[in-house]
């Protein structure tokens, strides 16, 4: 019906389903929008008016026909038919023939040139005037088509097994990387390895991170003492043992992993004893005590023994009993 | 794979709880391999004395905070100290109310290492680093610690230390307050060394606090925070750890300034972090920090609307969804697949059963069903996160946990299973707006 036929247009023809589901939409909300607003329907914009009239039938024929007809319908389309009432014939057509319609036309151009826009499309067509509320109806339906469409294929989830196994051995191969020593120790079930007794913390030079130590053994670092150095300090024993130095062998008989100075800032903290005098003796600052403690502790227990109490370092609750028992106070 | 009781309650608990946990993440990533492995990569050459500088592109929910928890604890385990700060309206990068300065406040008081993974580490370190000193100084010379030749030795050990800072921009006050902290901790002297802290965390307002408080009329200010930065990477490197790694999220927050002017100056001070760690002006510092993709690349107010970095920072020519240079300064991050998701889900399954000692029921094909009923919502495509399918998965394990006798399958055609809903929207509607006359 449409004087501009969309089935040639380039666009149509990559876009089929999309073009038409658009032009059915617009037709309906521009339908919708004629029937709320306006004095006339859209079909009567386009198609003007259905009118009955009187017809002569056969007008050019040279006989004349029979009057006394009885009443019948011819219904060609639904748009056009003949009627005959007493004798009488009537037709019913539109104002204006349906086929090739201009303004039918101009509309099915025009959507078909904002869908180009829409979509980006290679071949634009040229403009024509068009309302802002045609332009918003065809937008709308626009959208409206796309959100359908991508509902529809969210909808459909393929899960491709064949890629599962590579993504678990994947995943396998980071947790490698990514474990840290406590959680290492955690899976292996091993105790906490020594540590050296520098003032190093935070892994850079624990016993368990062998590779980070051999790093550290490499690297240009000068200032302190580098791991070995300090493991062979831990081995020997620092000098000066008599001052309260602490050796860096662990004092097995409390059953934890902490040297001379550790055990006895500790024991003074669950006894409430002096604390600060214990890591003074030991030739330390209390808070790096408190801290290797926490440090060399934190995998038997699985979390920082000690905190800041505001007046002074406490053992948590939950540990404070063990603590005793193994540390023998 | 055995995994320890302690480490799936509290990655369940906290998964449950839609946060990230503080332990277990390796047990947990699934994916991601490549962004990892190039994160990883950074943390080596940060290592050996070097600096990087990384963007984590993403939207909400795609799992940056994840991936930079990750690298957290990562780094704190091989010996780095970690300060993290979200950005927001009062803190930014530049600002003329201080807001830089928030920052980096933020940054020093978060300071983090592994047996200190809540922050405040900065007192600690200053004493550990004392502590060191010492035990080096008597490990070199025999000396006795009550002999008062050591604390002449200490001294000159101290020296040399705070001296090779003083060489550094902005070093001599940095090296002068080091020395100043030894000599308050020698001489027992809680009040200096307090007062060296509060210089160290920007507290101090005026140089006439500072002069009268510590005899140093230099401040940390806005304009030279980051400077500061780098020393303190500089200095934790001579304190014994590797490095400083600073983790700044919410970048959007930069976006968001509605001033034109005010933006440019935060990407400034952005450009001269990105070209300090790029051209070696920085040792032993990595910088991570998070963005969405509005924030990064929309073009009148992004990242990219300031042309020096978006230059910098753009995608080459080659670059595609899947074929992505993962060397680039910026990591963007793809949504998990459904075959990911899965395999997470699995993993967690696996952890669920461990948790609570029974023998894990799921199997593939239920998860695959699972998969495919959560992705398979409208909208799904766009906005489901990792979180909400996670939630989602641990609340119907409970459930089979509870009950053994029920079967996913029926669970999932069931009623009671409904999706995690955003509060947003919500499906409840309050009696009183039932039914209303105007």
């Amino acid at each position: 019906m449409s004087s501009y036929n969309i089935e040639k247009s380039k666009f149509y023809k990559a876009y089929p389903e999309d073009t038409r589901a658009v032009l059915c939409r617009v037709f309906a909300d521009f339908s919708q929008h004629h029937e709320d607003r306006c004095k006339n329907s859209l079909c009567e914009r386009l198609f003007g008016k259905i009118h009955t009239l009187p017809y002569t039938m056969f007008s050019s024929a040279v006989v004349s026909l029979d009057r006394d007809l009885p009443d019948r319908d011819y219904q060609i389309f639904p748009w056009y038919g003949y009627a005959c009432r007493n004798g009488t014939w009537y037709r019913t057509r539109l104002d204006r023939s349906p086929a090739k319609n201009r303004k039918l036309g101009e509309l099915v151009r025009d959507v078909d040139a904002i869908l180009r826009e829409r979509y980006g499309f290679d071949a634009p067509l040229k403009q024509t005037d068009k309302t802002k509320l045609f332009t918003g109806i065809v937008n709308s339906a626009v959208d409206a088509v796309q959100e359908e469409k991508r509902r529809k294929a969210a909808a459909v989830i393929h899960i491709d097994v064949d890629k599962l196994n590579a993504i678990r051995s994947d995943a396998s191969a980071t947790r490698e990387k990514l474990m840290t020593d406590e959680e290492r120790d955690d899976e292996s079930g091993a105790e906490a390895d020594r540590r050296c007794l520098c003032a190093e913390e935070g892994g850079l030079l624990t016993g368990g991170n062998k590779e980070y130590r051999d790093a550290l053994q490499a690297s240009e670092t000068t200032i302190f003492p580098t791991c070995q150095e300090s493991v062979e300090n831990a081995e020997c024993g620092m000098r000066n043992a008599e001052c309260g130095i602490s050796s860096a062998a662990a004092t097995e008989a409390d059953g934890l992993p902490l040297d001379e100075t550790e055990t006895a800032v500790l024991r003074a903290i669950l006894t409430g004893g002096d604390c600060g005098g214990a890591a003074k003796t030991g030739g330390k600052m209390l808070s790096v005590v408190i801290d290797e403690i926490n440090e060399k502790l934190f995998d038997e227990f699985g979390d920082t023994v000690l905190y800041d109490a505001g007046d002074g370092p406490a053992v948590y609750e939950d540990y404070a009993e063990e603590l005793k028992e193994r540390i023998g106070s | 794979m055995k995994i320890p009781k302690r480490i799936a309650a509290t990655v369940i608990n906290s998964l449950k709880g839609g946060v990230v946990p503080r332990i277990g993440l390796p047990y947990i990533t699934v994916g991601r391999k490549t962004e990892i492995d190039a994160l990883l990569h950074d943390v080596e050459i940060i290592a050996d004395g070097g600096a990087s500088f990384r963007f984590i592109m993403g939207k909400y929910g795609s799992g940056k905070s994840f991936l930079l928890q990750t690298i957290r604890n990562y780094a704190m385990d091989r010996g780095f100290i970690v300060a993290d700060a979200d950005l927001s309206p009062e803190r930014r990068l530049q600002g003329s109310k201080g807001q830089g300065l928030a920052t980096y406040r933020e940054l020093i008081s978060n300071l983090s290492t592994k047996t200190k993974p809540e922050g405040g580490a900065l007192t600690l370190v200053l004493d550990r680093w004392i502590n060191a000193v010492q035990a080096e100084t008597l490990q070199e010379t025999g000396l006795s610690p009550e002999d008062p030749a050591l604390a002449a030795a200490t001294d000159r050990k101290i020296y040399a230390v705070t001296a090779s800072v003083s060489e550094l921009v902005h070093g001599f006050a940095f090296a002068r307050l080091l020395s100043a902290y030894y000599r308050a901790y020698v001489d027992g002297d809680e009040e200096t060394k307090a007062k060296v802290v509060r210089w160290f965390r920007a507290e101090y307002a005026t140089k006439a606090e500072a002069k009268e408080a510590l005899g140093v009329n230099v401040l940390i200010t806005d304009d030279n925070w980051y400077e500061h930065l780098k020393l303190f990477a500089v200095f934790f490197r001579m304190a014994g750890y590797t490095g400083l790694y600073l983790m700044i999220d919410e970048l959007v927050n930069i976006y968001k300034i509605p001033h034109s002017i005010t933006r440019q100056y935060n990407y400034e001070k952005l450009l001269t972090m990105y070209n300090d760690t790029l051209q070696g002006r920085a040792s032993y510092l990595g910088i991570l920090m998070g963005a969405t993709p509005q924030a990064l690349e929309d073009r009148r107010r992004g990242i990219y609307s300031y042309e020096a970095l978006r230059s910098r920072l753009a995608e080459g020519r080659f670059s595609r969804p899947g074929a992505r240079d993962l060397l680039a300064p910026v990591i963007r991050l793809e949504p998990l697949t459904p075959e990911e998701m899965l395999v997470l889900c699995e993993k967690l399954a696996e952890l669920h059963a461990g948790l609570y000692g029974y023998e894990r029921r799921v199997t593939t094909d239920d998860l695959a069903a699972f998969i495919r009923i959560e992705y398979g919502r409208i909208g799904a495509d766009r906005s489901i996160t990792p979180r909400e399918v996670i939630r989602d998965f641990i609340e119907l394990l409970d459930i089979l946990y509870r009950d053994p006798q029920l079967q996913l399958a029926a669970l999932l055609a069931s009623d009671e299973f409904s999706y995690a809903k955003s509060e947003a929207v919500s499906d409840e509607t309050e009696s009183g707006f039932v039914e209303f006359t105007l």
